[in-house]
């Protein structure tokens, strides 16, 4: 009885079930089209040499073992992207959550007006970016040396996106003003949704700000700071056209980053499955990042 | 429910796999390589057909663009049905366009394009008409220098493209700086050094080039290369073969000279940093005295500068060899072999090659290939300047321009030197062995 129960009960659910279907294939029809099927295509053309035109010869994975084994400027960029994802995860997030912190519990003034103004990168174009900042490290008219020189610190004025020390760090920053907006608004959120009961208590044991933040706030948005660093953490292997503008990865490779190497080899270098292979394994490597942070995070929220 | 569930995802991503795996490849057509053959056509052309005739077109300078855009609207008056889908492009935009265009033989009917951005992949594709039979036909040898348009044409016997213009890399100079200091345009390599000393001594910054964009200032060593390299070791590279050699020692003596000109600070501060753009203000804002560049350059020049504005090649250090400049057609017609409208096409590029629309680039400022009978009157002193310039010295390739990847090696190691991490004979060492890497893979 339990069996026919079970089975009357699959058949009902497939029957009910099939409207359901049909509603979501349209949609499901365009996602397998405009990126199920480029995302197939693009597998497939990892495994062949390819100018871009003419013929396609299969290679296997013969160009996965050349950016792996004899690619330097690979290595290179997978570095630094590197040294930007743990940038990532430190900087617009402390930025973020501190103006968070002084924006959601600070009694002052303007509040609001100081959240749009923060926020506004980010809803600014990257090229728009890209373009601004380019221009503010101009060493002879940018805003930056301009403002150091008017001080006195002519010292401290350089080329700084012709440093092949300073350039990453210098791009770098320029990434962080558009991203410690999103950071800060999610904090926002998070801190808001406490109970205030929490920190009258903290307040009443004799804690001030700064600990009211560390031992009541932190514990409490634990969840929407996981995914803030998920989030800061892909945008950090995915940083493209803030470099291809500003430096195209130069001088000399030193702000090379693996989107940028990826457009150069598939567009400039004509080495289309070059490009192919390094776009999976970027997104490869995206995807395992998101199922390690999405562990973290469902560990956190479960403590 | 699950099952079905799955057999159907299986089902969708199978399909999209097959659909994957079937990827049309363009038709290949066997290029057979004839003898130049002479044709003598006796009818007369047909009369423009109902047509729609796609073209793409490469520039950067708006004020091209829009002439380009009249020049296509009287070509439509005068050819009653036909119409001129006219689409302008920059110039990696179009590289990267044409070539899927190419490969899906859809897209343009006519394309104004260089050699590195498909002319050459689709010439040896068969996918671009051979217009070998028109330029007898249409006049176009007559009108134009064809060994020059030939040098690009690598296809013995068969012409796919026809340039209208030239450029140049030569030197843009501030003439009031070089009148204050009792300066002239150099004739001789001693008198440019001289000029640049001079210059530096006076406090002047010689001159301007743009580190950022790496182009530029690969443009003082392409320059500098084809005064000090034989013309026989930059053909080589330029196209690739086997024997090609950037390790030649003319190649280090030119590298060894933008050392020399970087360590003695004759170039802007912090040149690594600066755009081109910001390159050429600086010029324009007279923070330089000279600019080595592009003629494409020159009304962006002539519209920002308040001071005259001269031009001269410069001149070479090595009397044995031909004087050279980076002098080269600017870009190519062709004609895609899939047009529906050969015709009205073939007419197209016809009125492109005319001396009307010479006339009409000469008047905007612009060199012409076209041999006219006699000069028209410049529309500026700097234009003619650029075109006397153009008639001194014999043509010349950009280097790398058929290795995008070799050429990124070559803006890398000038990066490094000017950083003082690598001697010029590194560099070229560097390159050679990119270059030769490249050769093994092809």
């Amino acid at each position: 009885m339990q069996a026919s129960r079970q089975k009357a009960t699959r058949e009902v659910s497939w029957r009910d079930s099939a409207p359901a279907y049909l509603f979501i294939a349209p949609a499901f029809i365009l996602y397998a089209l405009f990126f199920l099927w480029p995302l197939l295509h693009l597998v497939q053309l990892s495994t062949v040499k390819w100018k871009g035109v003419g013929p396609k010869v299969f290679v296997g994975l013969k160009n996965y073992l050349h950016i792996l084994t004899s690619d330097p400027k690979f290595w290179l960029a997978f570095e630094h992207n590197v040294i930007w994802l743990f940038a990532a995860v430190v900087v617009p997030i402390v930025i973020g959550m501190f103006l968070a912190v002084l924006l959601a519990r600070t009694p002052m003034h303007g509040r609001l007006l100081f959240r749009t103004i923060y926020f506004l990168p980010q809803v600014l174009s990257s090229v728009v970016v890209a373009v601004i900042w380019r221009g503010m490290y101009n060493p002879n008219y940018g805003a930056i040396n301009s403002i150091l020189r008017g001080i006195g610190l002519d010292f401290l004025a350089r080329g700084w996106l012709g440093d092949r020390a300073l350039v990453l760090p210098a791009l770098f920053i320029a990434w962080s003003w558009i991203h410690y907006g999103f950071c800060m608004v999610i904090f926002i959120a998070a801190l808001q949704s406490i109970d205030e009961v929490y920190f009258d208590a903290a307040k009443v044991d004799g804690a001030n700000a700064l600990q009211q933040t560390w031992y009541v706030a932190l514990p409490f948005i634990r969840g929407p700071l996981a995914t803030v660093i998920l989030l800061t953490a892909i945008a950090a292997f995915q940083v493209f056209d803030l470099v291809f503008i500003i430096t195209k990865g130069g001088p000399a490779g030193a702000s090379l980053v693996l989107s940028v190497h990826m457009y150069d080899n598939a567009f400039r270098y004509d080495k289309v499955g070059q490009g192919a292979a390094l776009a999976v394994f970027l997104g490869a490597l995206i995807s395992v990042l998101s199922i390690i942070f999405l562990r973290v995070r469902r560990r956190l929220e479960a403590d | 429910m699950s099952k079905h569930l799955r057999i159907l995802g299986v089902l969708i991503l199978l399909a999209a796999v097959l659909a994957a795996c079937v990827v049309p490849t363009p038709e290949v057509v066997e290029k057979v390589v004839t003898q130049e053959v002479e044709v003598v056509v006796t009818a007369t052309p047909e009369p423009a057909e109902e047509a729609t005739i796609k073209v793409w077109y490469t520039s950067g300078n708006p004020a091209e663009i829009q002439l380009m855009e009249d020049l296509s609207a009287k070509f439509e008056e005068a050819h009653p049905g036909v119409t001129v889908e006219f689409s302008p492009y920059g110039f990696d935009d179009l590289r990267k366009n044409f070539k899927l265009a190419l490969d899906t033989q859809t897209g343009p009917d006519i394309t104004y394009l260089g050699p590195g951005s498909g002319l050459t992949e689709g010439g040896d594709l068969g996918l671009l008409l051979d217009l070998t039979p028109y330029v007898k036909q249409r006049g176009w040898d007559q009108a134009f220098d064809m060994e020059m348009n030939q040098a690009y044409n690598p296809w013995p016997g068969q012409i796919y493209g026809m340039a209208y213009d030239i450029v140049t890399i030569g030197a843009y100079y501030n003439k009031d700086i070089f009148n204050e200091l009792g300066l002239g345009p150099p004739e001789t390599w001693e008198e440019y050094e001289n000029v640049i000393v001079t210059l530096k001594d006076n406090g002047v910054t010689p001159f301007v080039t743009a580190g950022l964009d790496s182009w530029p200032l690969d443009h003082y060593f392409y320059t500098l290369a084809h005064l000090t390299t034989p013309y026989e070791e930059i053909e080589k590279v330029w196209r690739v073969e086997p024997d090609g050699n950037y390790a030649h020692e003319g190649f280090v003596e030119a590298m060894t000279i933008l050392k020399d000109w970087i360590d003695k600070g004759y170039f802007n501060q912090e040149f690594m940093a600066v755009g081109n753009a910001d390159a050429r203000d600086l010029f324009i804002n007279g923070e330089a005295a000279m600019f080595i560049a592009g003629t494409w350059n020159t009304s962006a020049i002539l519209d920002g500068a308040d001071f005259e504005t001269g031009f001269f090649a410069v001149p070479s250090p090595n009397p044995d060899l031909e004087w050279r400049a980076v002098m080269t057609p600017n870009n190519f017609w062709v004609i895609t072999e899939w047009t529906e409208y050969p015709d009205a096409a073939l007419d197209y590029i016809d009125y492109m090659l005319s001396e009307e629309v010479a006339t009409a680039k000469w008047d905007a400022g612009d060199v012409p290939m076209y041999k006219f009978a006699a000069v028209p009157d410049p529309a500026s002193q700097l234009q003619l300047e650029i075109y006397d310039a153009t008639q001194k010295t014999k043509g010349g390739q950009y280097l790398a321009q058929y290795a995008h990847d070799v050429m990124q090696i070559q803006w890398d190691a000038e990066a490094l030197m000017a950083a003082g991490e690598l001697t010029p004979e590194e560099v070229q060492t560097m390159v050679q062995e990119a270059y030769e890497q490249k050769l093994a893979e092809e």
